[in-house]
């Protein structure tokens, strides 16, 4: 066995199902603090998880997937702001190529604003919720069993 | 399981090429006239300063008519539609070039050159000033600008204006005078000629009327007419100004000036 | 929500004086630099709350007990700030100051509808009463501190009365945020005790 079996919603208790919940709801730190900058979103997902995971490996799961799906898009994002401020500080040129990924950014946020939403509802009913390439990935790193080292011999000995 | 992470990457990748493409597509194949809604095109004073240095190019290349009959024919012309033009946004200038062409045309900063051709072509100081009105309308609606910035970025035009490098200049001249306006930017460019001949008081007939026998004579496809051609008038556009109902108390005021006299001095 | 200090019987002078001339340096500095980034922290976990409240009409028990530590904390701060109790306030969320004693009782539910009337009309039927109120109270507060602080030079203790005043002001800001935290539902009494 590989991975350790999946819990039922009916096994987990209401504190799980709300943290797993809040982690997809990180992405309006940003909206929060008042910084319309996307790089908050992503440091508060990253906050989420590490205080997160410990808790269990239902909760640890939304997490991770919460928070690897907010890397791209705060990247495409990112990169958005910074040809735009190029823009207004250098070539003054509004090219389709920057048109044509502004709209992809607001697709892809549009997107994971909706899908978000979707497995924040999942969660806060118990129910794993997978996405495309970050669900297997989260799943992995969240349900595999990992080996205790067995250690035979002790490390610490006295000096006599 | 490694495959299957690797193959939801590449859908979540085909699908991103998709948005871009798609949006690529939308944004080149639709005319948003981009230049307009946003505040980041040239202003007057820039245009005025790009249209000066294409006029010095334009001065070695062409050469000018300068008769008095010719210029004070075109100096009542141009009176009689600037006198109805409500706050425009330049200082017109009207030259008169020596070339057989049938043809008009804007560079930026409100100067507009004829070819002599046109005015030899023409039957009445009406239909020039039809003309005039078209090339009018599409200085004021800043098509020249338009289609400057659609072709050569503004980053380029703006260099232009530091630099004035003569070849590029003559890059965009050439534009400038070849190629055509878009079909809105024309429709845009007619309204706005039939709606300054009627405050003018000369009857907005007269576009269709030269037109149409232009077009008439275009089934030879004369060398002549060539030029002509890049400003397409088709059939649509001339019931349009031939149709125009003027309003009721329209009076057409025939601009006194002997046209035979003035076509004369061409020679 | 149970809140109180106690009172101390005796305070160290030394304390006292140290407190007053470098305790900015070395308490509000370290203390105030961490409240900050855990008060962000918290504000971003009340402002999700909000909309989690909205749906689900609960207040998610870990973000509860988030902000339950942050207001043991800053109250542990605060009752040196106000020469209330010595010693050096411990950090961290889940310290139990044997003097400081702060207790949120979770809600098990929260009307939807008062969370939307507090959005709308909480600052004609909360924050204008009990600002008016609190505003001269805090005025008091500093004359009391003011005095106190004397008091403790001289006699080495709070007067019972001073205590009991500032911890009761201290007590009503709490619940006055507590209300509009949407930590609880119980609408703000207008009384110290």
């Amino acid at each position: 066995m590989t991975h350790h079996p999946l819990p039922q919603p009916d096994d987990i208790p209401i504190r799980e199902k709300e943290d797993a919940m809040g982690a997809y709801l990180m992405m309006f730190a940003a909206v929060a603090v008042g910084l319309p900058l996307p790089v908050i979103n992503l440091i508060a997902a990253v906050i989420y998880y590490f205080v997160n995971r410990k808790k269990s490996r239902f909760v640890h799961f939304h997490s991770l997937q919460a928070l690897l799906s907010q890397i791209p898009t705060t990247l495409i994002n990112w990169g958005l702001v910074v040809w735009a401020l190029w823009i207004v500080f250098t070539d003054l040129t509004l090219t389709p190529e920057f048109w044509s990924y502004a709209i992809l950014a607001a697709v892809a946020t549009v997107f994971y604003f909706v899908v978000s939403m979707i497995a924040a509802y999942k969660a806060r009913q118990g129910k794993m919720y997978y996405f495309l390439l970050f669900g297997k990935l989260a799943y992995d790193i969240a349900y595999r069993i990992r080996d205790t080292p067995q250690s035979s011999e002790p490390v610490n000995k006295p000096p006599f | 399981m490694r495959t299957r992470i690797w193959r939801d990457l590449l859908i979540l990748l085909a699908f991103a090429a998709a948005i871009f493409f798609l949006g690529y597509w939308l944004v080149k194949k639709v005319d948003w006239q981009l230049a307009d809604r946003f505040e980041l095109g040239l202003t007057i004073e820039q245009e005025k300063k790009l249209g000066d240095l294409m006029k010095d190019a334009l001065w070695d290349n062409f050469d000018t008519i300068d008769d008095p009959t010719i210029d004070s024919a075109v100096s009542v012309i141009t009176q009689r539609l600037l006198s109805a033009l409500d706050s425009p946004k330049y200082q017109y200038n009207f030259v008169v070039l020596k070339r057989d062409e049938i043809n008009a045309f804007t560079i930026p900063g409100g100067n507009i050159y004829i070819f002599a051709g046109l005015i030899e072509e023409s039957e009445s100081p009406e239909e020039v000033a039809a003309v005039l009105a078209h090339e009018i309308g599409h200085a004021e609606k800043r098509h020249v600008v338009q289609k400057l910035i659609k072709e050569f970025s503004l980053g380029a035009l703006v260099a232009i204006l530091s630099g004035g490098d003569p070849s590029v200049l003559m890059d965009v001249l050439q534009q400038v005078i070849g190629t055509s306006f878009d079909r809105e930017q024309e429709e845009e460019a007619d309204d706005f000629a039939l709606t300054l001949l009627e405050q003018a008081q000369i009857n907005p007939k007269n576009l269709a009327v030269f037109f149409d026998r232009l077009n008439k004579k275009g089934l030879s496809y004369d060398k002549n007419l060539e030029l002509i051609m890049t400003h397409p008038h088709n059939d649509k556009r001339m019931a349009k100004s031939r149709g125009y109902l003027t309003k009721k108390d329209f009076v057409e005021k025939k601009i006194e000036l002997d046209w035979s006299k003035v076509k004369g001095a061409l020679e | 929500m149970t809140f109180n200090i106690q009172y101390a019987e005796r305070q160290s002078r030394l304390e006292l004086l140290l407190r007053s001339f470098f305790g900015f340096l070395y308490i509000l500095i370290p203390h105030g630099f961490l409240l900050f980034f855990f008060g962000l922290w918290g504000a971003i976990l009340s402002f999700i709350s909000w909309f989690i409240i909205l749906f689900t009409g609960r207040y998610p028990q870990s973000f509860f007990e988030f902000q339950v530590g942050l207001a043991r904390w800053q109250t542990r701060l605060n009752a040196r700030v106000f020469n209330l109790t010595d010693g050096y306030p411990a950090f961290g969320m889940t310290h139990a100051d044997p003097a400081v004693q702060v207790d949120i009782p979770y809600p098990p539910s929260l009307s939807r509808g008062l969370l939307l009337a507090k959005l709308f009309f909480g600052w004609l039927f909360v924050l204008i009463p009990h600002g008016f109120v609190l505003f001269f109270l805090a005025i008091g507060v500093m004359i009391a501190s003011f005095i106190g602080w004397w008091m403790i030079l001289f006699t080495g203790s709070l007067p019972r009365g001073f205590h009991n005043f500032i911890v009761g002001y201290m007590r009503w800001s709490q619940r006055v945020n507590n209300y509009m935290g949407n930590l609880t539902d119980e609408y703000p009494p207008f009384s110290l005790d």
